[in-house]
């Protein structure tokens, strides 16, 4: 897990420090592609964490990294590789989503919702009837991710980088350009979230 | 009668560590991620549908610029670059305005003060730049928002002519970014107007329904 300088940024990624060029020379393609290795986890995480949905996260990343060498003379060395590359992650899968939503807004055979419909009959549950955790991931995981998805896109990305990656605050602060109070915040909620509603469907499913 | 509240505290650190497992296992990333752009095309789901003329122009003109001698990563090529070049969709700055004007009270913390030092920060690590905010100024503007309309944009609300009256939208971006992927046209069918200036690396625009720009004459950022 990389460091977090004073100022927030990564150390050992964004400072100038592992590379002894002038100030003003542009970022070239090789410390680019250096850079953003060092990143790439992170900001695979943010995607998926940002579409609550892992599925594309690897082609999200791809076109952001694509868009900000093109853009890569706009990088100051110094400064916050880890968080510049992050504006254009959010900005792909945002596009996406965005895409996703008017492609949504079209006629759909009336047969294809009969299969859904039994689908979403079927319970899911991540508690057993007495209160106990179910055994077996496969139905806590699909609870998890509904759960997961009902949050907003900043506290999935938060809590994601924070479980999975295991980040600091600082670092998750650093890549999402957000107040690390936020961050804290974000992630005490979304667990909260996720904790209570999973209890609920224990308390629904034995009502049931 | 069971009694959850009892049940959900002992259970509670358990189903912690049942979520992070179950959420590790989900979203495990690869080890590592190579920057492979022709490998990119594969990725029908974020693909641009419609390539921009003048876009493609300049990012082309950006890979051209490329010295000869530069070293190449792994899975660098310069020339499959030219055919991948995809645009960000252009930000509907009417949305931003209506979004960032009726923000519904906003918390402490985005009040003034707070505003400008997140702002500031934010703009270094970006531009290399340094918003300056006078603190008469200061004390005028709420925020820093963001917006998926336009993702990289750091925007504020500012209420030059009182806390009642329709507030202004700010956005500071890098000049770069906003001269190759902002339009700025299109917000007067709503009846709003928009300035822009720039000041060392930093583009501030004004989205305003007045005639005139309120506060843009009020910010000043250097390099």
């Amino acid at each position: 897990m990389q460091g977090t300088g004073e100022d927030g940024t990564f150390m050992g990624m964004a400072s100038a420090s592992p590379f002894d060029f002038e100030p003003e020379r542009p970022i070239t393609p090789h410390e680019f592609a250096e850079q953003f290795g060092a990143v790439s986890r992170s900001l695979w995480t943010l995607a998926a964490g940002i579409a609550g949905d892992a599925s594309d996260a690897d082609d999200a990343v791809q076109e952001a990294a694509l868009l900000a060498f093109q853009r890569r003379a706009q990088f100051r060395r110094g400064t916050n590789f880890a968080g510049w590359l992050a504006t254009f992650v959010r900005h792909v899968v945002n596009n996406a989503g965005r895409k996703r939503t008017r492609r949504a807004t079209h006629a759909v055979d009336p047969d294809s919702f009969a299969g859904l419909a039994d689908e979403a009959r079927a319970p899911i549950f991540a508690i057993d009837e007495r209160g106990a955790l179910r055994e077996g991931s496969g139905a806590f995981d699909d609870e998890v991710s509904s759960a997961l998805s009902e949050l907003a896109p900043d506290a999935r990305a938060c809590l994601l980088l924070r479980v999975v990656l295991e980040h600091s605050y600082a670092e998750i602060a650093a890549i999402l350009a957000l107040p690390e109070g936020t961050v804290a915040s974000h992630v005490h909620r979304a667990r909260a979230a996720l904790r209570e509603r999973l209890q609920h469907e224990a308390r629904v499913t034995r009502i049931r | 009668m069971k009694n959850w509240s009892h049940d959900d505290s002992m259970k509670r650190d358990e189903l912690d560590t049942r979520i992070d497992e179950a959420l590790q296992r989900q979203f495990q990333p690869p080890e590592k991620l190579s920057f492979t752009p022709r490998a990119s095309a594969g990725g029908a789901g974020f693909r641009r549908p419609v390539v921009w003329a003048a876009a493609l122009l300049v990012c082309t003109a950006g890979v051209l610029w490329w010295p000869s001698d530069a070293p190449l990563a792994p899975g660098v090529d310069p020339e499959g670059l030219a055919a991948e070049v995809a645009r960000p969709e252009r930000p509907n700055l009417i949305e931003i305005y209506e979004q960032i004007a009726t923000f519904p009270d906003p918390v402490d913390d985005c009040r003034s003060g707070g505003a400008s030092a997140s702002v500031v920060r934010s703009l270094e690590s970006r531009c290399g730049s340094s918003l300056e905010l006078e603190p008469e100024t200061a004390r005028l503007l709420v925020g820093p928002f963001s917006s998926a309309e336009w993702p990289s944009g750091t925007m504020m609300a500012g209420y030059p002519d009182g806390p009642d009256e329709a507030p202004v939208v700010i956005v500071a971006e890098c000049s770069d970014f906003q001269s190759c992927c902002i339009d700025l046209g299109a917000v007067g069918a709503r009846g709003l107007q928009h300035f822009s200036t720039e000041h060392g690396g930093v583009v501030l625009t004004e989205i305003t329904p007045h005639a005139e720009p309120r506060l843009l004459a009020r910010l000043t950022a250097r390099p």
